[in-house]
């Protein structure tokens, strides 16, 4: 390892001078071809990813460089063996034999690229800025025009209230701008929760005002393949089947997912992680 | 080369300009499994393992992968990324597939992915630099944001 200068965009939550790094290139002093690192919000939440390691860049501290979704394994670095060291061609060959073992794990969640069009951007952006900062100067661009205007000239704390209150109930409207899902928080039911579930199906099977906001809701957020369920009785056996293999995706479609690796070994999703998924030693 | 920029600041730059290329070859410890870097795979596994090349053969690149991976895995064959078809990748372990952005615009066309239909596609992978991103906005699948 060497130290290497903090990159600009690991502060904060670096806040050394300087970062260890293992250089993966024979010279490491002169200009090389940059690769390709993602941005790792909701990582955590997706069963079927995993991080092996980061890289320099311009993101952030946490960006992935090396990283696993289902059978995919992400190798940024753009060298050719040629150009990389000792450690950067045993990483690639490690890379090529770990991959081997994920013989069924596939990525689950559908999630468009921002660079592909337009696309509802995740949370994890208003985390920072309401929900960490208290400021909404920089959130006209993610949150409707509506929501801006009723939150400007609030006080900090008092945002951050609003967002920890309201942060299980927003999702993309028309325009893709998030906004507070009404029908969600008039049933106290928090999209991103699997309680979501239960109290959505509760109220389809109470006959209620709210039966039809239920469905509503279960069409919008309930995993697709879920869109033949026509009762409160079958919601109820497909939520008790799949209840431990269900996780929230908000990046980009805003909707629940089925872990079909999970499912299939009987072991609750949120304990299968990781090498765990491997199919072969 | 341009400059990468922050997503969450300037938006727009960066979806007109998806070449930010932005990171170094240094790797970064952010948890678990970097022991990968190290001597974790023994000889013999290797020895074991068929693996399909899939870049551009003809250039230096695709040679120099080629001429590391001959003698560091069982079985290796190259083949065009342009040319492949998937079922050509069912006697292999393991597909590699090298895939550089190619400098236009994703927005508003047909992007298609050579490994097929993401429905389709069983084989273990590995998506070598930019082919992360450029699978990624082909098939929806993380690595499409930055």
């Amino acid at each position: 390892m060497i130290e290497r200068a903090t990159p600009k965009a690991f502060r904060p939550p670096e806040t050394n001078a300087t970062v260890a790094m293992l250089p993966l290139v024979r010279d490491p002093a002169r200009p090389w071809s940059p690769g390709w690192c993602t941005y790792p919000d909701g990582f955590d939440e997706n069963p079927d990813i995993e991080i092996i390691c980061g890289g320099e860049n311009e993101k952030m501290a946490r960006a992935a460089a090396c990283w696993r979704q289902g059978n995919l394994l992400h190798f940024g670095f753009e060298q050719s063996p040629a150009e990389m060291n000792e450690k950067g061609r045993r990483l690639l060959l490690n890379c090529i034999a770990y991959i081997t073992r994920f013989t069924e794990d596939r990525p689950i969640a559908v999630t468009q690229s921002v660079f592909a069009g337009p696309v509802a951007l995740p949370r994890a952006y208003l985390d920072r800025r309401l929900g960490q900062n208290g400021d909404t100067s920089d959130s006209a661009w993610l949150l409707n025009n509506h929501l801006i205007d009723e939150l400007k000239g609030r006080n900090r704390d008092v945002v951050r209230k609003w967002y920890t209150e309201y942060r299980p109930y927003l999702h993309p409207g028309a325009d893709l701008k998030l906004e507070v899902d009404a029908e969600a928080r008039t049933l106290g039911a928090p999209i991103d929760r699997v309680e979501f579930f239960d109290k959505a199906i509760a109220a389809l099977r109470s006959g209620s005002d709210h039966t039809q906001a239920a469905t509503r809701l279960l069409a919008r957020y309930a995993p697709a393949d879920s869109a033949h369920l026509d009762s409160p009785a079958a919601w109820d056996q497909w939520y008790n089947e799949n209840r431990p293999y269900l996780f929230f995706s908000d990046q980009g479609d805003y909707r629940w997912y089925v872990d079909a690796l999970a499912k299939k070994r009987g072991v609750p999703s949120k304990d299968l992680r990781g090498p765990a998924r491997a199919s072969r030693p | 080369m341009r400059q990468c920029s922050s997503l969450e600041t300037d938006l727009d730059v960066v979806v007109s300009s998806h070449r930010s290329e932005c990171m170094k070859p240094f790797a970064v410890l952010l948890s678990i499994v970097f022991a990968l870097a190290g001597d974790s795979t023994h000889a013999a596994d290797l020895d074991k393992l068929k693996v399909l090349y899939l870049g551009d053969p003809a250039t230096p690149r695709g040679k120099q992968f080629e001429e590391f991976l001959r003698p560091n895995l069982g079985r290796v064959q190259v083949a065009s990324r342009t040319a492949f078809k998937p079922a050509e990748a069912n006697e292999f372990d393991v597909v590699l597939l090298d895939w550089p952005q190619s400098g236009s615009d994703y927005k508003g066309r047909q992007f298609l992915a050579p490994l097929g239909e993401r429905a389709d596609w069983t084989k273990p992978t590995v998506l070598v630099g930019s082919a992360g991103l450029n699978l990624a906005v082909a098939w929806k699948v993380r690595g499409g944001s930055g």
